[in-house]
């Protein structure tokens, strides 16, 4: 498959990467489309504040350009960009200067059974807490142990998502998904302040929701709100949206809102 | 004498200048002013509120200054005879001459509210309550008080309303957006009877409402929905129940917790129809024109039968020996998918 390294075809890196190192970095996940990325503005902006919040020097139109490139010749599939604060000596301190690594890999669009998004999927219930990190929330940065350790408490196919909450027991997200609720005919998700990735496409959703005129809250989520909400459904930039129809003895019907949002995530997934 | 008057008719033609140009470079001034604002302020206008008093409201507040020369300016060059009620968004750094663009051209604030297809009333009733800006009138009201209010006395308000994005601006009701959304469905549902299938088992619009709706919960898959109808209409001719669950949901109200038992199935409610011959008395949710469409022009066909795939699609049969079939098969399947070995599912997922 398609590799590039600092924008030429490549797949060999150096070892004393502080990507590989202290996961000293930052990556994205973009769906492509006939050679065109439908949320690149969204993932350009998380990558900026991503940089910014780290410091890290990244040449973001040079970054954007071959992006682009990168995706004309894939065509239709994933890429997956990663950014790291490239090589250094030993020693947690950032180097000074130093030369961003820029790595763009592609895989085929991933292939989910149709029934996640016809019919829902169930939740795991994962045990893995979510550490509270105000600094780094809300990036999508390169350590994600937490999301490993998560993964790799099923491997019953009958859940295709996990339910991850912080460590206070607040409900945040899927293991690979953000998480809304619908309450009343209004959307609820997760306040991303203290922990949590906040995807591109929860941030597509926010500003449909908005133009639909849906009320939007983002605030702190309970178990028992969960529990009691009218509809739930998960979202990523890969899949669209999947209703969730089931959490342990919880379940629900793919409800009206989730069809509706999930049509307009679709169109515009596939644009 | 004559050189008196010369000189005095100068002074007098120098002093008009001057008040003309100082009066100009007043209202330039004016005109050119920041709004001392801020933040982003929403100024809201009432019907019948006029630009005057809206000027001398702001300066007081401290918003503007010399509201005296922008009221002679809109008076002489503007010359709006009212305002556009509503909400104004008026901004930090935009100038007072802006805002009066705005207010002539009735710029209000626009809010928007989607019932979406598949609601029953109460959510509508839900999402209408939350809307701020929206004024509530029907709030208190029981469902046939609202109906009545809205000159629909005696109807159900199951389904009676279009599902659409509709826009409002501050100052309108409740009221208002549901009497749009009503004439909205019956001129939908109008259009749509003109151009029925023939022999259909209909009385009136209202029975294809009806059948609509149950189309609607029945399926998000658009191209089947034709066929649900076909399926539906053949089982009306045949006198023969329609046994389609979300009927069943609807009947349970609160009860319903996401799932139905085979005991839910059996139990009756005026609406489920496993217990009751025909259609259920009132639509149970909102429909789009599609699923009206396919009412009234289902697809012709021989079978009685239909088990979700799965996959997003349906399969269809035409004898209850057969439709078991395709349940097994179709649950069958499904078991061996969760069997799959999770190798190739693994390298699947993402991040």
């Amino acid at each position: 498959m398609l590799s590039w390294v600092n924008g030429a075809p490549g797949e060999q890196l150096s070892v004393r990467d502080r990507g590989l190192a202290y996961g000293d970095g930052l990556f994205e996940t973009i769906a492509v489309r006939g050679g065109h990325i439908p949320l690149l503005a969204r993932h350009m902006a998380r990558l900026a504040d991503g940089c910014r919040r780290l410091s890290i020097p990244l040449d973001l139109l040079l970054t954007e350009h071959e992006l682009q490139a990168f995706a004309g010749q894939l065509g239709e599939g994933v890429t997956k960009l990663i950014v790291t604060r490239g090589e250094g000596q030993r020693g947690y301190a950032p180097p000074q200067p130093c030369q961003p690594l820029r790595i763009l890999q592609a895989a085929p669009l991933p292939q989910y059974p149709a029934v996640h998004a016809e019919q829902g999927v169930r939740l795991f219930p994962c045990v893995t807490r979510l550490a509270e990190q105000p600094l780094l929330a809300g990036l999508k940065h390169l350590n994600r142990l937490e999301q490993v350790l998560a993964r790799a408490e099923w491997q019953d196919a009958e859940c295709a998502e996990g339910l991850m909450r912080d460590s206070s027991g607040r409900v945040i997200e899927g293991v690979y998904s953000n998480l809304f609720l619908v309450v009343g005919g209004g959307l609820v998700t997760a306040d991303l302040s203290r922990c949590g990735v906040a995807g591109v496409m929860r941030a597509e959703i926010l500003q449909q929701a908005q133009l639909l005129g849906l009320t939007v809250e983002l605030r702190d989520v309970s178990l028992d709100e969960l529990l009691d909400a009218d509809e739930v459904f998960l979202c990523n930039s890969l899949y669209g949206i999947w209703p969730v129809r089931a959490l342990q003895e919880r379940h629900w019907s793919v409800g009206p809102l989730t069809r509706k949002l999930q049509a307009i995530v679709c169109d515009l997934l596939s644009k | 004498m004559l050189r008196k008057i010369l000189v005095l008719l100068v002074c007098g033609v120098l002093l008009a200048v001057l008040l003309v140009v100082g009066a100009a470079w007043l209202q330039h001034r004016a005109l050119e002013q920041p709004l001392h604002l801020t933040e982003e302020m929403l100024l809201e206008v009432p019907s019948g509120a006029t630009p005057s008093g809206l000027l001398n409201r702001l300066e007081v507040e401290g918003v503007i200054d010399n509201a005296l020369w922008l009221r002679l300016y809109w008076r002489f060059n503007l010359r709006a005879p009212s305002m556009h009620s509503g909400e104004y968004r008026l901004l930090p750094q935009q100038t007072a001459r802006e805002m009066l663009g705005l207010w002539q051209r009735g710029e209000v604030v626009q809010y928007s509210l989607t019932l979406v297809e598949g609601w029953n009333f109460r959510q509508v009733r839900a999402a209408l309550g939350r809307q701020e800006r929206l004024e509530q009138r029907l709030a208190d009201l029981s469902d046939a008080q609202l109906m009545e209010r809205l000159g629909l006395a005696g109807q159900n308000p199951e389904g009676r309303f279009f599902p659409d994005t509709y826009r409002y601006v501050r100052g309108m009701s409740d009221e208002d957006l549901l009497k749009q959304a009503n004439t909205r469905l019956e001129s939908v549902l109008a259009e749509e009877w003109q151009q029925r299938a023939e022999g259909l088992p209909y009385r009136e619009p209202y029975d294809a409402l009806i059948m609509a709706s149950m189309i609607e919960k029945e399926t998000g898959v658009p191209e089947e929905r034709g066929e649900i109808a076909g399926v539906f209409v053949r089982r009306l001719r045949m006198g023969m129940r329609l046994q389609t669950d979300p009927t069943v949901i609807y009947g349970m109200g609160e009860r319903y917790n996401g799932r139905i038992t085979r005991a839910d199935l059996r139990t009756p409610t005026p609406y489920n129809t496993y217990t009751i011959d025909g259609m259920p008395p009132t639509p149970i949710a909102m429909v789009g024109r599609e699923a009206i469409h396919a009412a009234l022009n289902p697809l012709d066909g021989t079978t009685l039968y239909f088990v979700a795939r799965g996959d997003g699609s349906h399969v269809f049969s035409n004898t209850l020996a057969e439709h078991n079939r395709a349940v097994r098969e179709y649950q069958l399947k499904r078991r061996a998918d969760y069997r799959s070995s999770p190798a190739p599912r693994a390298a699947a997922e993402t991040e």
